[in-house]
């Protein structure tokens, strides 16, 4: 059993990356303020309950989690699955692929990828629904295994792969959208 | 892309596990054969490179804001008066 005292040193640790996958939870400002402190007045409540030695960084984000769905999936009731337009494997890539690179030194594909701001690619994250955003910002921002997102979201193995794959094609579909909007991207191979 | 087979994998499989493996997620005789077959095959190691640098940019963009001053102010005094 965790003692309650320790608990501000070792979970502020994670304050920071908590507050930034609150943002790109939420997409408000306001919103993941709320929510962060929220989630850490439930983790210090519930504390005792958290077996040292194992993994607080997966406890804390399983918090934040259920505290953001049960918020706001109060608050709008929509389908999630249905909503997200399916593309291939490599859908970027293949679109990318017949460019030419356009300065010396480096490839065309380099300069699309860093073409795109942090606004660019917080827009695209933020406009994939719920489960895939989630799933996506888990393994891609937070570094967490399957396994650990399986358990932070309380869904299955397979149902997390599955998420995930779909919410990186989705996003992928997002940032071609906008690199052809600015003529970065053309067509296809 | 054309299907090479090395290594018993073909480019079919070695995309359809490009994740799995940049996540690290496969067990260690699966990570070995996608790699010797990506050593082999360079349409699947541009595509692999490709969005492994596609990943690390997602990453990058996405780290930077920390948290403001005053809310964790705002944690702590909370925290203090439970």
């Amino acid at each position: 059993m965790a003692d309650q005292s320790k608990f501000q040193e070792q979970a502020m640790v994670y304050v920071d990356a908590l507050y930034a996958a609150a943002l790109r939870m939420t997409r408000s400002h306001s919103d993941a303020e709320d929510l962060l402190q929220e989630t850490f007045l439930k983790a210090y409540r519930g504390y005792g309950s958290f077996q040292d030695g194992t993994n607080l960084k997966a406890w804390l984000y399983r918090i934040l989690t259920n505290t953001y769905i049960n918020i706001y999936r109060a608050k709008k009731r929509r389908p999630e699955e249905s909503n997200l337009e399916d593309v291939e494997d490599l859908y970027m890539y293949r679109r990318l692929g017949g460019l030419e690179a356009a300065s010396y030194g480096r490839s065309a594909e380099e300069e699309v990828l860093d073409s795109f701001t942090d606004q660019d690619v917080k827009d695209a994250i933020e406009a994939l629904p719920d489960q895939f955003r989630i799933a996506v910002l888990l393994s891609d921002v937070e570094g967490f295994s399957y396994k650990e997102i399986s358990e932070i979201t309380e869904v299955p193995l397979g149902t997390v792969m599955s998420r995930l794959h779909r919410g990186r094609r989705a996003l992928q579909k997002a940032l071609v959208d906008l690199g052809m909007r600015r003529r970065l991207v053309t067509g296809s191979r | 892309m054309e299907q090479t087979n090395f290594s018993g994998v073909d480019c079919r499989e070695s995309i359809a596990r490009l994740y799995e493996f940049l996540d690290n997620e496969l067990c260690s005789a699966d990570q070995a054969a996608i790699k010797r077959h990506i050593e082999h095959c360079s349409p699947c190691l541009e595509a692999f490179e490709f969005e492994a640098e596609l990943k690390s940019m997602i990453r990058s963009r996405l780290r930077k804001e920390g948290v403001p001053l005053e809310l964790k102010e705002k944690i702590r005094k909370a925290l203090a008066s439970e």
